[in-house]
């Protein structure tokens, strides 16, 4: 039979039960995103460049990029941030295989200790995501050290776990968990492609954002972000030549086959001396009048513009440019009878621009085209388009006369 | 050619005599009058307008208003070519005659040749052009009487009205410019053509009719057209004349 002792041991083993249960139903699942549209750059680029695009200048300039996160549920998880070629959300990519590289290791705070879920913004350095690409993982963990990944503390409003307000992350150096060395505060030398003679394509990385736990190092949350980096331009083209034009040049270039680099989204032109008046006079170039004397260029010689040397970073030396399927461009802005030594570079679609080629001269001359042939033969037309001479055209004035007195006499009838 | 100019004038005949051949074997019967499928008879669409594609020989006539020839000495001699489109409102219609209506069209040609090196005269490598955008206003008389009432698939048609035209002239891929006057302007003038137009109807009338349930395509012809424009102004000599006078040939359709 029953007695009381056994009723009260059964009912207190159901309630262990129950609670055990219950408690356990209600461990919450943290979640990680990004927001892979926010994602912005310190460094200048083109409106039309890709925020994945990593150029050699983003890197140069110690970009900073800001990540847009939103993670809930991640008390008791560090935050990291890893970059790799391969899963990073795989233990073994960032622990035994080290094909990935740390970036970023944070410690999840909260505003309070009751809140665990939140949106906040993380910070990289391009330099950091490359260089365990450029210099290699071992060497890059070596520099850790600083906190160039730091991360500012996020406003409150996140999704999910039934709770919100101030959560975020908050940087930390010292907050290590999981394996590997914080990469952080590269120097420049990462901006070096290695084997940048074969290497003429992107490399493809991920950023990893982890939620991590510190006693498995797995990651119990991930999000991530893939980009591509270039850091070396095109090849110039093979054959470049200058011919004669009206204050230009018309500098055909081609290549000796089809280009191996894939990204190829135009050339830019530069001229020695720099285009404009001013740049020739203070070369010497020109007379008391302004007025240049030369007819025939010499051997084409520069300082500054030298075949497989990058381009002069002084933009005046810039004097043209084409597309990305030209074959052609002109050098403009040129003052005629001054020899003109010309160089092309070839620009990607990261804005990398490649090294010169050979130099070609040419003396821009006065040319006489169809209009100054016109011009020369007696004609007196143009002047634009709402050009109108009352003198000589008396044709217009007698139509428009007559189409007023027409009017006029009509509405008379008419009354 | 001497071989196919028999042979196109034995096609076109056998094709006359066979079409005035077909209408008349056409007249009534117990439902009333019935013809051919060009008559203009109930089973067709109503016929409102024509739209053309053009395609012809370009040489603006800039060396008749000036003293020498500047055009010819830049571009030289050789054909150019230029691409057009008409659309035209067939706003009356004439019984045994033909179709009145006003006609609108625009067109482009290019020419372009290297500059020459003012101080030698040799070509330099800077390319110099002259662009020509006409447009014009005419009015339209297509007389397609022997389509319709003889079964002639020949439609006679003149056009008479005004033209005026953008032109601007380039040189090193920028509108040129001398002694600060930019190369660039406007051309007007009377306008004229007159042409012929072949019914492609003939040589498959079912599809023609199936193009006449579906599209609303009356008819489809090729053409040949001569027409002169002399856009000069009216004789103005600040007027760069970009007309020509020339042949164009051409698709049309009236729907």
């Amino acid at each position: 039979m029953f007695t009381l002792r056994r009723v009260c041991a059964f009912l207190a083993t159901l309630l262990v039960l129950v609670v055990v249960g219950r408690a356990h139903a209600q461990t919450l699942t943290p979640t990680l995103s990004v927001t892979k549209t926010g994602v912005t750059h310190t460094a200048p680029r083109n409106g039309n460049r890709l925020t994945t695009f990593i150029n050699k200048a983003d890197c140069v300039a110690d970009d900073v990029m800001t990540f847009p996160i939103t993670a809930t549920n991640f008390s008791g998880y560090s935050l990291q941030a890893w970059v790799g070629t391969s899963d990073c959300t795989q233990t073994a990519a960032r622990t035994t295989l080290v094909t990935c590289w740390k970036v970023l290791d944070s410690t999840v705070t909260t505003g309070s200790s009751s809140l665990s879920s939140g949106s906040t913004s993380v910070q990289l350095h391009t330099r950091d995501i490359v260089s365990g690409y450029t210099i290699g993982i071992a060497s890059s963990g070596a520099v850790s050290g600083t906190a160039g990944a730091s991360s500012t503390a996020g406003s409150g409003g996140a999704d999910g776990g039934g709770s919100s307000g101030t959560g975020g992350v908050a940087g930390s150096d010292a907050a290590a968990t999981g394996s590997g060395q914080l990469v952080s505060g590269t120097g420049v030398n990462a901006c070096n492609q290695p084997n940048s003679t074969v290497v003429q394509g992107a490399t493809a990385i991920t950023v990893y954002f982890m939620l991590i736990d510190p006693s498995t190092f797995n990651a119990v949350a991930s999000a991530s972000w893939p980009g591509t980096f270039k850091l070396v331009g095109p090849q110039p083209p093979d054959n470049v030549t200058a011919g004669v034009g009206g204050n230009l040049l018309v500098v055909n270039f081609t290549y000796n086959g089809t280009p191996v680099d894939t990204t190829g989204n135009g050339f830019n032109l530069y001229c020695d001396p720099p285009p404009g008046t001013q740049a020739a006079e203070d070369a010497g170039l020109v007379d008391d009048a302004g007025v240049g004397t030369a007819t025939t260029c010499g051997a084409p010689v520069s300082d500054v513009l030298v075949q497989g040397n990058d381009p002069p970073t002084d933009s005046k030396y810039l004097c043209g440019g084409g597309q990305h399927s030209s074959t052609k461009a002109n050098a403009t802005g040129l003052v005629n009878n001054v020899p003109y030594n010309v160089a092309v570079a070839a620009v990607d679609t990261y804005e990398n621009v490649g090294p010169l080629s050979s130099l070609s001269c040419a003396v821009p001359q006065p040319i006489s085209g169809f209009y100054k042939a016109y011009q020369d033969a007696g004609g007196t037309a143009g002047g634009g388009f709402c050009s109108f001479s009352t003198k000589r055209e008396p044709f217009i004035l007698l139509a428009i006369f007559g189409l007023a007195t027409g009017l006029v006499l009509r509405r008379r009838r008419s009354a | 050619m001497n071989r196919f100019a028999p042979v196109l004038a034995f096609s076109l005949g056998s094709l006359f005599l066979n079409r005035v051949a077909s209408a008349q074997t056409q007249g009534t019967d117990e439902f009333g009058a019935y013809a051919g499928p060009h008559s203009g008879g109930a089973g067709e669409s109503a016929q409102n307008g024509a739209v053309e594609v053009r395609f012809g020989r370009y040489l603006p006539q800039v060396d008749k208003a000036v003293p020498g020839a500047p055009y010819r000495d830049v571009f030289g001699t050789k054909s150019r070519y230029m691409f057009g489109l008409e659309a035209d409102w067939q706003v009356l219609r004439f019984p045994h005659l033909g179709t009145l209506g006003a006609g609108l069209g625009w067109g482009f040609t290019s020419a372009s040749a290297k500059a020459r090196i003012t101080a030698t005269g040799e070509l330099s490598s800077e390319d110099t052009s002259l662009s020509v955008m006409p447009f014009y206003l005419v009015g339209v008389l297509r007389a397609d009487v022997f389509a319709r009432d003889y079964s002639i698939p020949l439609v006679p048609y003149a056009k008479i009205g005004l033209g005026y035209a953008l032109w601007w002239a380039n040189d090193g891929g920028t509108t040129a410019r001398v002694n600060g006057q930019v190369g660039r302007g406007v051309s007007y003038g009377p306008q004229y053509a007159l042409g012929l137009m072949f019914l492609l109807d003939e040589l498959d009338q079912q599809t023609a009719r199936d193009a006449d349930n579906s599209l609303g395509i009356n008819n489809s012809y090729i053409f040949a057209e001569w027409f002169d424009s002399e856009l000069d102004g009216f004789g103005s000599k600040n007027r760069l004349n970009v007309g020509a006078n020339s042949w164009v040939l051409g698709l049309a359709i009236e729907f």
